[in-house]
């Protein structure tokens, strides 16, 4: 009978702290993602910054449809030196050669991209928009996706 | 105890009723994690299933806590179930540095991200607010096996009586 109070008292104990150490972390994630809506009010202006800075670029590979092997093409809409933009296989392309068509390209973080969609394969003729639905989850910008697609061929 | 409260209470001791409603609300948690990883086709890689083999052992453990007459069971519970809890921390990890490496990845932080602290480049990772992993769903993995323990209170005490 004695025993009973104690025992009583020692689950309440420990429920409380667990309740508490419960409650702590998700409260605290919580409230973190919550202040990540605001910062979607900033979008507009980089967004135009990075289009204004890569418009010419985005001309290169979206409507050449004649480009279908992975040789070396020369873009003169680009600015003005010539860049190449080496198209590689999005579904068979190594890494480091994802990331150097990348670089060439003038796609920022060139690295990181091109282990992003090495990781999101396969890709299908959907038009990448497998892709586009994997890299929106990293708030991609449209200039950066085209130039990354202008580099991506599935031949 | 009023006799309105005998009936409510079924007659059962505080400590079964409350082990009762924890075991219902871990199963919740553990379907709740099952939808969210089959939603979001958490299967590319080998890593991304490890969350899976968790889920299952969760389940494991939970199922022998509810059964733990005997102290054995309790205690293979209680292992079980602290394996679970390590691989949900360490799907926490994997989750806050794939968005922490994500960082630099967002066009609204692609040329300011270089120039926060650490501690806010890991704060925004921590918080969800870059890259692409929700660190709500690991922690909820963890907040499954805490209920799954909570449930396990007492029992080897009970077992070995």
């Amino acid at each position: 009978m004695q025993q009973e109070p104690t025992i009583e008292r020692s689950w309440r104990k420990r429920l409380v702290a667990s309740a508490v150490m419960l409650a702590v972390p998700v409260t605290v994630v919580g409230c973190g993602s919550d202040s990540a809506s605001t910062a979607t009010d900033s979008s507009s202006s980089v967004v135009e910054d990075v289009e204004s800075t890569d418009s010419s670029a985005t001309d290169t590979g979206t409507t050449d449809s004649s480009a279908t092997d992975s040789e070396s093409t020369d873009s003169s809409a680009t600015d003005s030196s010539s860049v190449d933009t080496t198209q590689v296989n999005a579904n068979s392309a190594s890494v480091s050669e994802l990331a150097a068509a990348f670089e060439a390209a003038g796609v920022p973080n060139a690295s990181k991209w091109a282990r992003e969609v090495e990781e999101y394969r396969p890709y299908s003729d959907d038009n990448w928009q497998h892709l586009r639905e994997e890299l929106a989850k990293y708030n991609i910008d449209e200039a950066t996706f085209a130039l990354i697609t202008s580099v991506l061929t599935l031949d | 105890m009023s006799d309105i409260g005998q009936a409510v209470s079924g007659g059962m001791s505080p400590l079964t009723r409350i082990r009762k409603a924890t075991t219902g609300l871990a199963v919740v948690a553990i379907l709740g994690v099952a939808a969210e990883l089959t939603y979001s086709k958490h299967w590319d890689s080998p890593v991304q299933l490890i969350p899976w083999g968790t889920l299952v052992v969760t389940a494991v453990a939970l199922w022998f806590g509810v059964r733990a007459t005997t102290r054995q069971r309790a205690r293979i519970a209680q292992w079980l179930v602290g394996v679970a809890f390590l691989s949900s921390l360490f799907g926490v990890w994997e989750h806050i540095e794939s968005n922490h490496n994500a960082g630099a990845l967002d066009f609204r932080y692609a040329t300011t991200w270089s120039t926060f602290s650490s501690s806010k480049q890991w704060w925004m990772a921590i918080s969800g607010q870059v890259g692409p992993a929700p660190t709500l769903v690991p922690l909820s993995m963890l907040f499954a096996c805490a209920l799954v323990l909570i449930t396990m209170i007492g029992r080897r005490a009970e077992a070995g009586a």
